[in-house]
């Protein structure tokens, strides 16, 4: 069924319509006739979102070359949309060929942030379907779900058929093709999930029955079919130098919030910041070649006409050829008006050379991420960024004409005291003096933004058994720093809200009875809750009173080394083991090095080849 | 000085795209094309390409015309045929021809614009005539001026002129209206006319709006 004719008349009441139309350069038209498994690939948030999400063009990309299957998008309508739609009764569908997503085999959801857990309840819903797994039928498709979150998916398990968890562009192929075969043999959907629950990354919920005890942790995760694994292991990509990644991205015609062609240098990250799940989840470093890099650079220029190019990884300057690199495609970029940005980068000499390059007049302004306010702080989440090393490249910054410079901290992370706040504030006042130092008091307009945020213990890391801080806590904090601040000159302040933090706190690690929850706070018409105009917190507390479940269980308790945690089951490769003794240093405020100079035994080595262990040894 | 212009039709879904969302379509295109335009000079260099007259996000156009500059000479209708595979449903470039390389942009030039407004009949009555309608002497509208303060303004002196044919279900209205940089009237405010004159509503998503030509100063022709 085409929907087209019942949703023009809608685009005309609406903002920006242009979300709704599809059609855009590059996006796939595929008679869906002619394949055998049709995946919606779901965003649950706004088109303008989902549409500057790297993931989301491989994964469509890599589908849509495999002749058997036709991948469309689908994305969260907005609010004035999916009023629109309700009153109509037109159902949720596709932005391709505009058909109902209930006629799809999977709707496959990317879990990025747990604050976009509600949106999916209310996509599933506007699709006409059942939002329990057990409650669908043989005609309703497969719900399924990968991303980050997918590493404890247990608060959404009981909504999903299968959850894939680790690198997704081989494993999602697979699954369709596998779909496809099932397809043809007329079995039931038990037999299909029988038949991929062994795949290395394939996680079915239904399988697994989690039992918990009278204080209301859990005891054990009894297995309802013995053919299913113990242990969930994460799908590894080896090697990421001949996997898919597209050359022709889908071009959006409205503005979105990233619209620029994107190619991922590497995926994971040697560092081990205690606090960072993707340092975590994504091991081991993978990197693809140079030239691999600098031809997709430019297939994708060529394809899309954009004008900007950015590097995505989680620590761009750590790429093994980087100076190389950046050297090549800054000259590439020039020669063709196209603008480069490299996010994320280490300030050493080369890097500002390369800023001085690419920004030219524009310096829009130097980011610093030392994440806490002391070195002792530092040394627990084992951030190696000193102070010497700010005030060095502030100090380059400043005689190189910068006028800018941001701050970015957590508070309220392991062991943290009234003087890693105040180190938060003198780190901002001794930027502002060094200014004074160097141009003069009436050396012009400089400003340094402190960016605060809260926060939030994640499953898979050093301190995922940390209690987080409470909601007053946060906002004293909040108010102590606003104060002392507020008399520096210069200094912007900025944090988050304090509530927001909490609700991801429990989502993040949350067990499976929280399906409960996330129903009724739907049910009570909470959507959007990443946005802070949409969030409502009041609704939440409701739904936490009406199925009688507490917050402070979720995100305030401290979990002991002996509990078993619902994520237990899923393997990151990274051991139990090495968790527990990073949080046992952390608390020892010892650093653990990067294992580019030597091996920190974190396990992932046991299952892949870690191309990056000890290679500065 | 090499400079061209494009006409184009924007139809269908398309349409729901704006005016500024329609040039960033068309500078990629140019992008990708190899045809190279002239940039700006300075610290942000953009390329020289402009519409003769923005078209609202909504209305459909059947004759829009985008004016570039290239570095060197290109023959138009190679350019013509560069273009049109690049454009995605609902673009279709019609003509690509050279322009003068001096005097004024089509940008100003261009001060008037025929529109065709398809009103259902149930919605505008039968009996609307555009001839009652032009006989007045003022036709007061409210709008908002650019402080966001609701000011009365006569719109009758930029109605050039205006007729109706039954199409269907639909009144057809085909008006010459203002449309420059000197003065210019939205197809909105004639419609916001058009409900004060007949006393009905008429909800503005029932109602289709195409443009069909763009005029210019002193009978110029391009």
């Amino acid at each position: 069924m085409n929907l087209q004719k019942k949703i023009e008349p809608l685009l005309k009441k609406i903002e920006k319509p242009g979300r709704y139309i599809g059609g855009e350069l590059n996006s796939v038209l595929k008679d869906p006739e002619s394949v055998r498994t049709r995946f919606g690939f779901a965003f649950p948030d706004t088109y303008e979102i989902g549409m500057s999400f790297l993931g989301l063009q491989i994964l469509y990309g890599a589908m849509n070359q495999e002749e058997g299957i036709y991948c469309e998008r689908i994305f969260a309508p907005a609010t004035d949309m999916e009023a629109l739609m309700r009153e109509e009764e037109i159902p949720l569908f596709t932005l391709e060929t505009k058909t109902p997503v209930r006629e799809m085999d999977f709707i496959g959801f990317t879990l990025q942030y747990e604050m976009s857990y509600t949106n999916i309840l209310n996509m599933l819903d506007l699709g006409g379907i059942p939002l329990y797994a057990n409650q669908r039928t043989q005609e309703d498709p497969f719900v399924v779900a990968g991303g980050p979150c997918a590493f404890n998916p247990e608060p959404l398990a009981d909504f999903f058929d299968i959850i894939m968890i680790g690198d997704g562009e081989e494993l999602i192929v697979e699954l369709c093709r596998r779909h496809g075969e099932w397809k043809n043999s007329g079995g039931t959907k038990e037999e299909f999930l029988k038949s991929i629950a062994h795949l290395p990354g394939i996680y079915i919920p239904a399988f697994y029955t989690p039992l918990y005890g009278a204080d209301g942790t859990l005891q054990k995760i009894e297995k309802s079919w013995d053919g299913t694994p113990d242990l969930i292991q994460k799908a590894i990509i080896p090697k990421l130098e001949d996997t898919y990644f597209p050359e022709k991205t889908i071009v959006p015609f409205i503005e979105v919030v990233h619209d620029r062609s994107v190619v991922e240098t590497f995926r994971g990250c040697t560092r081990g910041c205690r606090f960072c799940q993707a340092g975590m989840i994504y091991r081991p470093v993978r990197e693809r070649s140079k030239e691999k890099i600098e031809n997709l650079a430019k297939e994708l220029l060529l394809n899309s006409g954009h004008e900007e190019l950015t590097l995505l990884s989680l620590s761009t300057s750590d790429y093994s050829r980087f100076e190389e690199l950046a050297t090549d495609l800054m000259g590439m970029c020039k020669e063709q008006n196209v603008s480069l940005s490299l996010p994320s980068l280490r300030l050493d000499n080369f890097s500002f050379q390369v800023l001085q390059e690419i920004q030219g007049y524009k310096k829009s302004g130097l980011t610093f991420a030392p994440e806490a306010g002391s070195q002792r702080l530092r040394n627990v989440i084992n951030k190696n960024i000193t102070e010497a090393d700010i005030f060095g490249s502030v100090e380059k910054a400043l005689e190189l004409g910068w006028n800018s410079i941001k701050l970015y901290f957590m508070i309220g992370l392991p062991t943290e005291t009234k003087e890693d706040l105040d180190g938060i504030v003198d780190i901002a006042k001794k930027i502002m003096d060094l200014n004074y130092q160097i141009r003069g008091r009436k050396g012009g307009r400089f400003n340094v933004t402190v960016s605060v945020s809260n926060f939030v213990p994640k499953p898979h890391t050093p301190f995922q058994w940390f209690p987080q801080n409470s909601a007053s806590e946060f906002m004293e904090k909040h108010y102590y720093l606003k104060d002392r601040l507020k008399g520096v000159r210069g200094v912007t302040f900025h944090y988050h809200h304090a509530e927001t933090s909490i609700i991801e706190a429990v989502l993040a690690r949350g067990d499976r009875r929280l399906s409960a929850l996330l129903q009724e706070a739907w049910s009570l018409g909470c959507r959007f809750d990443g946005w802070s105009e949409h969030f409502r917190y009041p609704l939440w507390e409701k739904a936490f009173e009406n199925t009688g479940l507490s917050m402070d269980f979720y995100a305030a308790r401290t979990r002991s080394y002996g509990e078993i945690l619902p994520w237990d089951h899923i393997d990151s490769a990274v051991t139990k083991e090495f968790l527990i003794r990073e949080n046992e240093e952390a608390l020892k405020e010892a650093l653990t090095p990067d294992c580019r100079l030597g091996c920190t035994a974190c396990g992932v080595n046991q299952r892949v080849l870690c191309e990056m262990e000890g290679v500065h040894e | 000085m090499n400079k061209y212009y494009l006409e184009f039709s924007k139809t269908g879904n398309i349409r729901f795209i704006s005016h500024l969302d329609l040039l960033r379509l068309f500078k990629r295109a140019f992008k990708r094309s190899g045809i190279e335009l002239v940039y700006s000079q300075g610290f942000n260099p953009h390329p020289k390409l402009g519409f003769a007259q923005p078209l609202s996000l909504g209305y459909e156009g059947l004759a829009e015309i985008l004016e570039f500059e290239t570095v060197r000479e290109y023959p138009a209708n190679e350019m013509q045929e560069i273009l049109n595979p690049l454009m995605p449903e609902g673009i279709r470039i019609q003509k690509c021809e050279a322009l003068p390389g001096e005097g004024k942009s089509l940008a100003a030039l261009a001060d008037g614009a025929l529109y065709q407004i398809s009103i259902p009949i149930e919605l505008i009555g039968k009996d609307f005539s555009s001839a009652d309608f032009l006989a007045k002497t003022e036709l007061n509208v409210e709008k908002k001026n650019k402080k966001k303060e609701l000011v009365t303004l006569n719109i009758r002196p930029m109605i050039r002129d205006s007729k109706e044919e039954i199409q269907d279900d639909n009144l057809i209205i085909h008006c010459d209206l203002d449309a420059g940089s000197t003065s210019n009237l939205s197809p909105e405010l004639l419609l916001q006319a058009i409900r004060n004159h007949t006393g009905r509503p008429i909800p503005g998503e029932e109602v289709n709006i195409i443009r069909e030509k763009i005029y210019y100063v002193n009978n110029y022709h391009i």
